[in-house]
């Protein structure tokens, strides 16, 4: 099935956890023209925030000097998708890593949950991951109100 | 991230406001531990009213809070926050870990 794209965003920032915030603001920006609800807007945001938390945390395990890259997408038939990149450490055992409570982190009070929440917020999450390189999230979610 | 911590009666109760994100944690986890280190309440309330916005990392800061807490003697408590993000906490199993408490506004 063939989807046109209706809009698309592309930003790159350093990754430093001042930016989380900075992301979820560009989700907004680039969704509040079309019609999505209060609480779609929230699980996107909410979602989102998820994922590049852990491209900070996990892939570039909080040192300075990596970028994240956001790639934000609205298709003609009202699917949102959201790529968010990071070229850190990459995930051992992406399974593994998608289960609820599963940690890495313990010591800095990370709960396991990110991929959970994300799950539970996004109609779709997929995860792909090269060890040593770069980890890709693709979250998409079809705006309710869309016609 | 604002926070705001008040002694109320025998409460140490603490607002968070605006968005509890990876990043507010990072100071928050700091002032709430050196608040909690040096209180002389008989509780912790960390009122949530003003929260905006929370993720995953809200939960892994208030379960720590509840550790510092209770390695002081003190109890912690939860209390009013939004229907968002009350969900996202019980999404993380906060019921099983958190306990919340109606607050009377002082």
């Amino acid at each position: 099935m063939r989807r046109n794209v209706k809009n698309s965003l592309s930003a790159v920032f350093s990754a430093q956890s001042e930016n989380e915030s900075l992301a979820r603001v560009m989700a907004a920006g680039f969704l509040l023209p079309h019609p999505v609800t209060a609480e779609e807007l929230a699980d996107i945001k909410t979602a989102l925030s998820e994922a590049v938390t852990n491209a900070l945390v996990h892939g570039y395990r909080e040192m300075e000097g990596g970028r994240v890259k956001v790639d934000f997408c609205l298709f003609s038939d009202g699917r949102v998708r959201i790529t968010v990149t990071d070229h850190g450490h990459g995930i051992e055992d992406v399974e593994r890593a998608r289960e609820p409570f599963f940690t890495t982190d313990r010591a800095h009070e990370r709960g396991g949950m990110g991929f959970s929440i994300m799950e539970t917020f996004m109609d779709r999450v997929r995860v792909k991951s090269v060890l040593g390189r770069s980890t890709r999230v693709v979250l998409e979610k079809r705006l309710s109100l869309w016609k | 991230m604002p926070l705001k911590i008040e002694k109320q009666r025998e409460d140490l109760v603490c607002f968070i406001t605006g968005e509890l994100d990876h990043h507010n944690t990072l100071t928050l986890r700091r002032e709430l531990d050196f608040a909690i280190a040096n209180t002389t309440a008989c509780r912790v309330v960390l009122d949530l009213s003003g929260t905006e916005f929370c993720d995953s990392s809200a939960l892994g800061l208030i379960l720590g809070r509840v550790r510092v807490a209770k390695a002081a003697g003190i109890p912690l408590f939860v209390s009013s926050p939004s229907a968002r993000v009350r969900k996202i906490l019980d999404l993380c199993g906060a019921e099983k870990f958190l306990r919340f408490i109606e607050r009377e506004e002082a």
